[in-house]
């Protein structure tokens, strides 16, 4: 089981057709910005945080989209990098 | 019933800074 952790001070939200991950409280001034996502990257977010395992997240990409679970699965840990990096993950 | 698969793009995250909604 491969379940990242998030910090619960960000929240994903669809702005104008753009989904965007915002930092809230004590947050926002410390983040200074918000993050823009595509939908791939979107649906890996909403996927991890609602406490799905990498496995899943791989499994809900490739029954959506035209992918390999070879490539998802090393998008889905280049996403959980950027995150990691963004402070979005612990 | 063979359901279409939708096109698969890269997952792109991209920061904006805000300061001055």
């Amino acid at each position: 089981m491969n379940k990242p952790q998030f910090n619960k001070d960000f929240v994903l939200r669809k702005v104008c057709g753009l989904n965007v991950v915002l930092p809230t409280g004590a947050k926002v001034k410390d983040f200074g910005g918000a993050l823009n996502l595509n939908d791939t990257a979107a649906l890996i977010f909403e996927q991890l945080q609602a406490g799905k395992t990498v496995e899943d997240t791989v499994a809900a990409l490739v029954t959506k989209y035209d992918v390999t679970p070879e490539t998802a699965l090393a998008d889905v840990q280049e996403t959980i990098e950027l995150l990691r990096e963004a402070g979005v993950i612990a | 019933m063979k359901t279409e698969k939708m096109t698969y793009e890269k997952p792109t995250i991209q920061k904006v800074e805000f300061d001055t909604c």
